[in-house]
C-alpha cells in the first residue's frame, strides 16, 4: 500500500509539474469576472516578440436545434486566434476550429438531438458541430459539470448577439513565453502583484494549477491519514502476533534458556527471523504496490489522454524493504523486552500473561512507532502540519478508544454474573486478556469510525438537501437573465417568477481590516451580491434595522457570514470590490435566512443606492407544474439563449452524484484500515483459540457440549466486532448530529444504514472464520487434547 | 459400580500398530479407593481417560450402573461427565480467565438441571470454607500458589456432586509438604462422602493410602497389593 500510494502521488505530482504549462494553458494565466486589459501594468511592457498572449472568455448560454424545439444549456469557451498556446483539442473526428464551427461534448449532442455536421442555433448565430469534444488542451476534468462544454471562436460568438456585459462571464489571459526564461522570476512577481492588486486570479505553470495542486494535496493528505491508521494497525498486528509467537514458542524459548542461551542470543535469533520476514514482506509488498499503481496509471493516462508516467520500481522496492524492516523491529521492541522479564520456569509453567509480563508495556518502547509512522507520512505528504495533526489526532483518538474499550470491558466484567454461562465466559476471557482485547477493539473502532463518520455525514447532507429541495424549492431556476429581459420572461413563465439581481465582487475590508489577507479562501473568493429594499419571507433581522427604500449606503450581512469574518457590529464599515471599483457601505442590520427555502441566498444584501448602478445579471425562480417546464425551456431557449434554465432535480442529482462519488472514493480509501482491523481480530482469535486448548479440555471434561464451546468462540469474536461497531456507529452519528446542528444548520437528522450492513457483513465474515478455525478444536477427540498435556 | 470389560487401546500409524494395553477387565465398587501405578508410558493416564469417558477404548466396554458410556450419544456423554465423574489433573487445569470461585462453580454453571442459584452458591461457599480458600475466592488462578490451585481443582470436582473422582497424579506438580496436604484433603472429602476414587500415582506412599493398588505393566493390569 505504501509503495502504491507513493507511486501514484509522486507520479501525479510529477505530471502536474512537468505538464504544468499544458494543464493551465500557458506559462502564466490571469482570470477575472471582467475583461482584463493587456495594455495595463506589467502586461503592456511584455515584448510581444518574446511572448504570445491569448485571450478567451467563458459564458453559459442555450443552444437550440435548428429543426426542432430541443435546447441545451452549454458552458461556452470562446477562444482567440492563438488558442491553444499549449497542447491541442482532441475531437472526434479530428478537426481544426473553423469559422462558425463548434466542438461540443457528447452530452450536448444527446440533449439537443443533433449529430456531428449538423447546424445549431445560438441567439442570432448558426453554428456547425465540427466534432465531439473529447479533451480540451488544458482540461483535467473532475467529471462533474452542470452543463456540457462547447469550444468556439470568440469572434464567432459575437454573431449570437448575446450581451456579455449582462451575463456571468469569465475572462482569461494566457501568456506563453516564446523565448526561454523571458518571463523571469521578477517579471512573474510583478504580474502576480498586478493581479493581486486588481483582484485577478493568477496561475503560474511553475506551481502547477492551484486547484489541482490543492486537490492533490488534499487527496494525498487523506491517503496519508488512512496510511497512518493502516500502519498503526499493522504495528498493533505485529505486536499481537509476537505475543502469539511468545505463547506458541514459549517452551522452545524456555528450553533455550534452560540450556544457557542468553536473552541477547534469543533476541538475535528472533531479530534475524523478523528481519528476514520484514525485508521480504516490505520489498514484495512495495514491488507489487508499485507495479499495480504503475499499471493503474497507464489506464488513467489512456482514459484522460494524459502522459502520466509511473515511478521507478526497484528503488521503491528497496525502500519498502528497509522501511518494513525498521517498522517490524521497532514493533518487536516490547517483545524483546518481554524476553528479559520472563524466566524459563514461567514459560514452562504456561504463564505468559502474569502481572509481571504485562509490565513490559513500558511506554518508552512504543515511542519509535509513532516516529516511524510520522516519517512515512511526511515522505508521502511533505506536510509537517498534516503529520503533526494527524498523528496527534490518531494517538488521541486511539487513546480515547482504548479508554472506552477498557471501560466497556471492565463494566461488563462487573456485571458478568447477570449473564448466562457462555456470555460470562466470553466477558471473563476478554477481560482477562486485558490490553490485548482493548487494543483490538480500539483498532477496529478506529477503522470503523473513519468510514462510518464519512458515511453518516454524507447521508445527512443528502437527506437534508433532498428534503429541502423536494419540499420547498421551486422546480425551475433561470440564470443569467438580463435586466431588459425581465418583463418578457415574466410573461413567458408566469406570475410565479421572482428575480434577484446578482453582482459579483470581493470583500476588501471590514472596518479597514484588510480581508484580502485572510487565509480562508471562503472569504477571499468572489461573492454573488445583491441589492433590494424588501425583506424576503423566511429572513429575520437578528440585530439592527432592515434598510427600507429611504435608507442609504446600507448593507445587510448574513449572521453566519458575520461570524466567519470574525464578527461584525451594526455601524461597521464594509468595503467591497466590484468591477474595478471600491464600494463602501455601513452595516445596518444582521440577518438570518432560511437556507432551506430554495430561494437564492446572499451573504451581503445592499440598499439599492449602493450597487444598483453596476451592470447585473438576474437570477430567477419559477414555481410551475412539472409538465410546463419543458415548454418554458424551449420557448426561453429560442428567444433568450443567454438564459440558462436549471431544473431543481437535475441540480440535486448532480450534487448527489458529486457527493456520492467523492464519498465513495473516501470510503474505498478507508477500506484497508478496516481490513487490517479485521486481520487483527483474526490473529487474536486464532491466538486465543490456540491458547485455550486446555480450557476446551476442562470445559468438555466437566460436561460442556462441543456445540456450546463452538458458539462460545464464535460469540467471542462477534462481541469484539459488535462492541467496536456499536461505539463507532454512535460516535459517527454524534458527529453527524453535531455537524447538522452547529455547522450546516440542518433540521433533519437521519440514521445511516450503511454501518449496520457493514457491521452485519463483517460479523458474518468473522463468524465464519471463527467457525472454521475453532471447529477442529471443539470437535477434536478429548484424547488429542489430553495427549497435548 | 463401574464394570470395565476387556478394554484394549492401541494406536495405529502407517508403519505399525502400538498397543498400550490389552484386554483389561476390572470391577470398581462404589466408595472404593483404588490406586493405579506403573512405569511412565505404561498407559495409566490413557486407562483413566477411557474409564472417565474422555477417551474411547479400541475394544471393550465401560459400564456405569449397567450403562455402557462409550455407546451413548455425545450429548448424554457430556451430561455423564458433568454429573457422574470428576477429574483432577496433575497440572490443575483451572480456567485462567475465571476466578477461583468461578472455577469451582464451573460444573454447576454448565449443568442445566434447574438447581437454584442459591443452592449452587451455598454448595460452592461451603467448599471454599472446607478448603480454607475463602480469602482467595476472587483471585485469578495465575495469582494462586500450586497448592491453592489444586485445592480449587479438588473443590471444583466436589462441587459437581459426582459419584466417582479420577485423579491423575494430583500431587505431581507440588512439593512433598503441599502434596501431602492436598492428598489428605482429597481423602478426607472422599471418605466423608463415600465417593469412589481412582487415583494414578508414581508414589507408593500415596498408593498405600488406597484400598487396592493396581499396576499396569506390559499392557496388563494386575493387583499390586490389597491395603489393609
Amino acid at each position: 500500500m505504501f509503495g502504491g500510494s507513493i507511486s501514484i502521488s509522486q507520479s501525479i505530482s510529477n505530471y502536474f509539474i512537468s505538464e504544468g504549462k499544458t494543464i493551465i494553458g500557458g506559462d502564466i494565466v490571469l482570470s477575472a469576472a471582467r475583461p482584463i486589459d493587456t495594455e495595463e501594468g506589467p502586461l503592456k511592457d511584455l515584448d510581444r516578440n518574446n511572448v504570445t498572449i491569448a485571450k478567451e472568455y467563458s459564458v453559459q448560454a442555450v443552444f437550440k436545434n435548428i429543426n426542432s424545439s430541443s435546447t441545451v444549456a452549454a458552458s461556452i469557451r470562446a477562444v482567440g486566434d492563438n488558442f491553444p498556446l499549449y497542447g491541442s483539442v482532441v475531437s472526434e473526428p479530428a478537426f481544426s476550429l473553423v469559422e462558425n464551427g463548434i466542438f461540443a461534448e457528447k452530452s450536448f449532442l444527446d440533449k439537443i438531438n443533433a449529430k456531428v455536421g449538423e447546424n445549431v442555433l445560438l441567439g442570432d448565430g448558426v453554428f456547425r458541430i465540427l466534432g465531439v469534444l473529447k479533451k480540451e488542451p488544458d482540461g483535467v476534468s473532475l467529471g462533474v459539470s452542470f452543463a456540457p462544454q462547447v469550444i468556439m471562436r470568440a469572434k464567432d460568438f459575437s454573431k449570437s448577439n448575446i450581451d456579455l456585459s449582462q451575463s456571468r462571464s469569465n475572462y482569461t489571459i494566457l501568456i506563453r513565453e516564446d523565448v526561454q526564461n523571458y518571463l523571469s522570476l521578477s517579471s512573474r512577481k510583478n504580474i502576480e502583484a498586478f493581479a493581486k492588486e486588481n483582484k485577478i486570479r493568477y496561475d503560474d505553470s511553475s506551481n502547477g494549477p492551484n486547484n489541482f495542486v490543492r486537490g492533490l494535496s488534499s487527496v494525498k493528505s487523506f491517503v496519508g491519514i488512512v496510511l497512518a491508521i493502516s500502519l498503526f494497525l499493522v504495528v498493533v498486528n505485529i505486536i499481537t502476533n509476537l505475543t502469539y509467537v511468545l505463547s506458541k514458542f514459549k517452551k522452545t524459548i524456555a528450553i533455550l534458556k534452560t540450556f544457557g542461551a542468553t536473552n541477547t542470543e534469543i533476541q538475535k535469533i528472533y531479530s534475524l527471523i523478523l528481519g528476514i520476514i520484514g525485508v521480504s514482506a516490505g520489498a514484495l509488498g512495495s514491488y507489487l504496490g508499485v507495479v499495480a499503481s504503475n499499471s493503474t496509471l497507464i489506464f488513467i493516462s489512456s482514459n484522460t489522454q494524459s502522459q502520466i508516467n509511473g515511478i521507478a520500481i526497484w528503488p521503491t522496492t528497496i525502500w519498502g524493504g528497509v522501511i518494513c524492516l525498521i517498522v517490524i523491529l521497532s514493533s518487536a521492541l516490547p517483545f524483546f523486552r518481554s524476553l528479559d522479564g520472563i524466566t524459563a520456569k514461567q514459560l514452562l509453567a504456561n504463564i505468559s500473561y502474569d502481572a509481571k509480563t504485562k509490565k513490559y508495556t513500558s511506554f518508552l518502547l512504543y515511542i519509535p512507532i509513532p516516529l516511524i509512522i510520522s516519517t512515512l507520512l511526511y515522505i508521502l505528504s511533505s506536510d509537517i502540519k498534516l503529520v503533526a495533526y494527524s498523528m496527534l489526532g490518531l494517538m488521541c483518538s486511539f487513546a480515547l478508544f482504548m479508554a472506552l474499550a477498557h471501560f466497556i470491558v471492565r463494566f461488563l466484567y462487573k456485571i458478568r454474573n447477570s449473564f448466562s454461562f457462555i456470555i460470562r465466559s466470553i466477558i471473563s476471557s476478554l477481560s482477562w486478556r486485558g490490553y490485548e482485547t482493548v487494543i483490538v477493539i480500539a483498532s477496529i473502532m478506529t477503522a470503523f469510525s473513519g468510514v462510518f463518520i464519512i458515511s453518516a455525514v454524507e447521508t445527512n447532507i443528502l437527506a437534508n438537501i433532498r428534503q429541502n429541495i423536494s419540499e420547498k424549492a421551486p422546480p425551475l431556476y433561470l440564470v443569467d437573465i438580463t435586466k431588459s429581459q425581465i418583463e418578457d420572461v415574466k410573461k413567458i413563465v408566469g406570475e410565479t417568477f421572482i428575480s434577484y439581481p446578482i453582482i459579483r465582487g470581493r470583500l476588501l475590508s471590514v472596518n479597514n481590516k484588510d480581508m484580502t489577507l485572510s487565509s480562508d479562501p471562503g472569504i477571499t473568493r468572489e461573492f454573488n451580491m445583491t441589492y433590494r429594499s424588501t425583506l424576503l419571507a423566511g429572513e429575520k433581522i437578528v440585530s439592527g434595522i432592515w434598510h427600507s427604500d429611504i435608507t442609504k449606503n446600507s448593507v445587510s450581512i448574513d449572521d453566519s457570514f458575520a461570524e466567519d469574518i470574525g464578527g461584525v457590529n451594526i455601524g461597521d464599515k464594509i468595503e467591497v470590490f466590484i468591477q474595478g471599483i471600491n464600494v463602501e457601505a455601513v452595516v445596518t442590520n444582521i440577518r438570518s435566512a432560511d437556507r432551506s427555502s430554495g430561494t437564492p441566498f446572499f451573504f451581503l444584501v445592499f440598499s439599492p443606492d449602493v450597487i444598483s448602478k453596476f451592470p447585473a445579471s438576474y437570477f430567477g425562480s419559477v414555481d410551475v407544474p412539472a409538465q410546463d417546464i419543458t415548454k418554458i425551456q424551449s420557448e426561453l431557449g429560442a428567444k433568450y439563449p443567454n438564459i440558462i434554465p436549471i431544473e431543481t432535480y437535475v441540480l440535486f442529482s448532480t450534487v448527489s452524484n458529486l457527493v456520492d462519488n467523492v464519498v465513495l472514493a473516501l470510503k474505498i480509501i478507508g477500506i484497508p484500515s478496516i481490513i487490517l482491523g479485521l486481520i487483527l481480530i483474526f490473529v487474536m482469535t486464532g491466538q486465543s483459540i490456540y491458547e485455550r486448548r486446555s480450557d476446551v479440555l476442562v470445559f468438555r471434561a466437566f460436561g460442556l457440549k462441543s456445540k456450546s464451546i463452538l458458539s462460545l468462540f464464535i460469540l467471542e469474536i462477534i462481541s469484539l466486532v459488535l462492541v467496536a461497531g456499536v461505539v463507532a456507529y454512535a460516535l459517527s452519528h454524534a458527529i453527524a448530529y453535531a455537524l447538522n446542528r452547529f455547522l450546516f444548520s440542518f433540521g433533519t437528522f437521519t440514521l445511516d444504514s450503511m454501518p449496520v450492513f457493514t457491521v452485519s457483513g463483517i460479523i458474518i465474515l468473522v463468524s465464519l472464520f471463527a467457525y472454521i478455525i475453532s471447529k477442529p478444536l471443539t470437535n477434536s477427540p478429548l484424547k488429542n487434547l489430553l495427549a497435548e498435556k | 459400580m463401574i464394570e470395565i470389560k476387556n478394554i484394549s487401546k492401541s494406536y495405529e500409524n502407517k508403519e505399525e500398530v502400538t498397543t498400550i494395553f490389552n484386554n483389561i477387565s476390572l470391577d470398581i465398587e462404589s466408595g472404593q479407593k483404588i490406586a493405579i501405578i506403573g512405569p511412565s508410558g505404561s498407559g495409566k493416564s490413557t486407562f483413566l481417560s477411557i474409564v472417565a469417558g474422555l477417551d474411547k477404548p479400541t475394544t471393550g466396554s465401560v459400564f456405569y450402573d449397567g450403562v455402557d458410556i462409550h455407546n451413548i450419544p455425545e450429548k448424554e456423554l457430556s451430561r455423564f461427565r458433568n454429573e457422574k465423574v470428576g477429574i483432577i489433573f496433575q497440572a490443575f487445569e483451572l480456567v485462567q480467565f475465571f476466578t477461583a470461585y468461578e472455577n469451582v462453580m464451573l460444573p454447576l454453571s454448565i449443568r442445566s438441571n434447574g438447581q437454584s442459584v442459591k443452592n449452587k452458591i451455598s454448595i460452592v461457599d461451603g467448599l471454599f470454607e472446607s478448603t480454607n480458600l475463602s480469602h482467595r475466592k476472587n483471585s485469578l488462578p495465575a495469582t494462586l500458589s500450586g497448592g491453592e490451585q489444586q485445592r480449587v481443582a479438588i473443590a471444583r470436582v466436589l462441587a459437581s456432586g459426582c459419584d466417582v473422582i479420577f485423579a491423575d497424579e494430583p500431587t505431581g506438580n507440588l512439593d512433598s509438604i503441599n502434596g501431602k496436604k492436598i492428598l489428605d484433603l482429597l481423602l478426607s472429602f472422599v471418605d466423608n462422602s463415600s465417593k469412589t476414587l481412582v487415583l494414578i500415582t508414581h508414589d507408593m506412599n500415596i498408593a498405600k493410602q488406597m484400598d487396592v493398588i493396581y499396576e499396569i505393566k506390559d499392557g496388563q493390569l494386575k493387583i499390586a497389593s490389597h491395603v489393609a
